[in-house]
């Protein structure tokens, strides 16, 4: 009797120790699913199936084995944070005419559409990022990728974009569209990303 | 031997490079970093920095060491890699560490979410980098591989 009533008494503290703390995994927009570990000094917990969930009871209990919760559930918790999550995202990629600054035909076709989201988006932001392959010194495409942006970036506020939305980069030959050895030509990692967001 | 093109590109640098150490600058220059925009507001959020607690509109810039929380309200933020971050009520968050320079390979992203609701949808830097990207909570810390997920913390 006195045990049982020791056992409650520890359970019950448990209970109240154990906090509500929950991570969920979520299938991405495009429908892939990724993944994400929890981690502790009691353990570590790989999620990696959409609505699986883990529970953390404090710092020093292990995340719990992964469960798949229902969508109504994730919507009680977390509904007014999904709502406020903000517009994905859009990015356009846009290729020059081999040797030259002028833009492909499919690019130049872009540009209007480009203008045209910038209104999706609450105080919309624009980045124009140059991209190069891999041929020739990585200070070389840094600068490269810098020209081919600021080309771009000229064209757009020619076009009639706020100058004040926009921001130019180079992410040199470190951010490729298709993954190379070195020295290796890349016509497609050629190019410039213009995200709004 | 650098020509003297070269040169004339490395010196400027330099002399930036000095003044900014002059100034002892640079925990300063980070702090003053945009990383990202206030992109929607329900209710009421703030922003807490240089120990002053603003009221958060549409626009409004969310520097690095930023802690943003809610009590009723709920707010959606895109940073500058494309990273989406939002919370609900009664969270609290705060942006310890964002660098998105790949040509000069640093990236780092470090979220501490003390307590409330998030989700969070990776951006370019958990794509370049899926180790860059910590978010730690008083109970455990994640690690994501570019992804989408949700999470709930108690807090104190």
């Amino acid at each position: 009797m006195l045990r049982a009533l020791v056992t409650l008494i520890i359970l019950l503290g448990l209970s109240a120790c154990a906090g509500n703390n929950r991570f969920v995994l979520l299938e991405e927009e495009d429908g892939s699913v990724g993944s994400i570990v929890i981690e502790n000094e009691a353990g570590s917990q790989l999620v990696d199936e959409p609505r699986e969930t883990t529970r953390v009871g404090s710092a020093t209990t292990a995340p719990s084995e992964p469960k798949v919760i229902s969508e109504q559930e994730i919507a009680e918790t977390w509904g007014s944070t999904i709502e406020a999550s903000p517009l994905k995202p859009k990015t356009f990629i846009l290729y020059f005419i081999v040797g030259s600054n002028r833009l492909t035909p499919d690019s130049q076709a872009q540009l209007p559409a480009i203008l045209e989201s910038i209104k999706e988006y609450p105080a919309a932001e624009v980045s124009v990022v140059g991209h190069t392959d891999r041929t020739g010194s990585e200070r070389r495409n840094a600068q490269l990728a810098l020209d081919r942006a600021e080309t771009i970036h000229d064209l757009l506020i020619a076009e009639g974009l706020d100058a004040g939305l926009v921001d130019v980069d180079s992410h040199g030959e470190s951010n490729p569209l298709i993954l190379t050895e070195d020295e290796v030509a890349e016509p497609r990692n050629r190019r410039v990303e213009v995200t709004v967001r | 031997m650098k020509s003297p093109l070269e040169m004339r590109r490395v010196i400027p640098g330099l002399m930036l490079t000095s003044a900014l150490l002059l100034l002892g600058g640079t925990p300063t220059a980070a702090q003053q970093e945009q990383v990202a925009l206030v992109k929607v507001i329900a209710g009421e959020a703030y922003a807490l920095r240089a120990e002053q607690r603003a009221e958060l509109d549409v626009g409004e810039a969310i520097f690095a060491k930023d802690i943003v929380e809610t009590a009723d309200g709920s707010v959606g933020l895109t940073f500058k890699d494309g990273s989406r971050i939002s919370i609900g009520p009664n969270s609290r968050v705060q942006f310890t560490q964002f660098q998105f320079a790949p040509a000069e390979g640093q990236l780092s992203f470090l979220i501490e979410f003390f307590r409330g609701t998030m989700l969070y949808v990776s951006g370019v830097i958990a794509k370049l980098s899926p180790d860059a990207v910590k978010v730690k909570t008083p109970v455990a810390t994640v690690a994501v591989r570019g992804t989408r997920f949700l999470a709930e913390v108690e807090g104190d």
